[in-house]
């Protein structure tokens, strides 16, 4: 039994999927960010895993996904406090709420 | 060794090798975790239980990096998204759960355009992944092209 590339790489596909779905289907804003680490984790695994089959010896693709991780967690922070924001002037993290800028 | 190439998945020059059941299986759990996990965020109505679907794919994505012999990328992983994304995140639920008038469920339009998205996503993308011929991945096995879908000389990047 030999593991491949594509084993990983649907792993990938189906987890870019379940991100996207998270993101159609909440409201709730804090379950569209949980989204948004999904699909950057779908593309990070994706980084990694051409980097173990494809390039021998090098490790640009884990360097990549170290910048993922790091990138995922600032905007993290960022999001969190844009939302606490949102909260405080709608008592409410509904994205539909947030209509203020309509004209 | 710093740089090297996954023992347990694949060999000496990037050709895959043949280590036995364990990785494989490994694998399997892992990447039903993953998935399995991650679709539960999508589905899951409370938030609090979407964010523990989010703890558990976010492990087996840690796992799934030990595999491809990213040790430290694995690490990372673990203490950075696991210890401190996800922690922010449940803050974040925690200072923002009172609100007994809104209800966050999706309306029918929303699912069905979810699952169509979702379908439209799968579909062509698992056939490309799984039909691709990759240029440079380790053609003795290590491709997608095993699967056999790509035949007739079809490639991608080839």
């Amino acid at each position: 039994m030999v593991l491949t590339l594509g084993h990983f790489l649907m792993v990938s596909v189906l987890l870019l999927a379940a991100g996207v779905i998270t993101m159609i289907v909440k409201r709730n804003a804090i379950g569209i960010l949980m989204g948004i680490e999904l699909i950057l984790n779908a593309g990070a695994l994706n980084l990694v895993a051409f980097n173990a089959f494809g390039f021998g010896g090098k490790i640009d693709g884990q360097i990549f996904a170290l910048f993922v991780i790091v990138i995922a967690a600032a905007e993290a922070a960022v999001a969190l406090a844009i939302i606490l924001n949102f909260y405080n002037n709608f008592a409410s993290i509904d994205v539909e709420k947030g209509t203020s800028l309509k004209g | 060794m710093i740089g090297g190439l996954a023992e347990t998945v694949v060999g000496a020059g990037g050709v895959a090798a043949d280590y036995g059941p364990v990785p494989v299986v490994l694998f399997y759990v892992f990447a039903a975790m993953t998935v399995g996990a991650g679709f539960s965020v999508a589905l899951a109505r409370n938030i609090v239980r979407a964010a523990v679907g989010l703890l558990f794919a976010l492990v087996g994505m840690s796992g799934l990096y030990f595999l491809l012999h990213a040790e430290y990328l694995a690490a990372v992983q673990l203490v950075v998204y696991v210890g401190g994304t996800l922690i922010l995140i449940v803050f974040g639920v925690m200072l923002t759960s009172k609100s007994p008038t809104t209800n966050y469920d999706a309306k029918r339009y929303e699912v069905v355009w979810a699952v169509v998205i979702g379908v439209l996503l799968v579909v062509p993308l698992g056939w490309l992944m799984l039909a691709a011929r990759w240029h440079g991945v380790s053609a003795a096995g290590g491709g997608g092209g095993e699967f056999g879908a790509g035949g007739g000389g079809w490639g991608v990047l080839d």
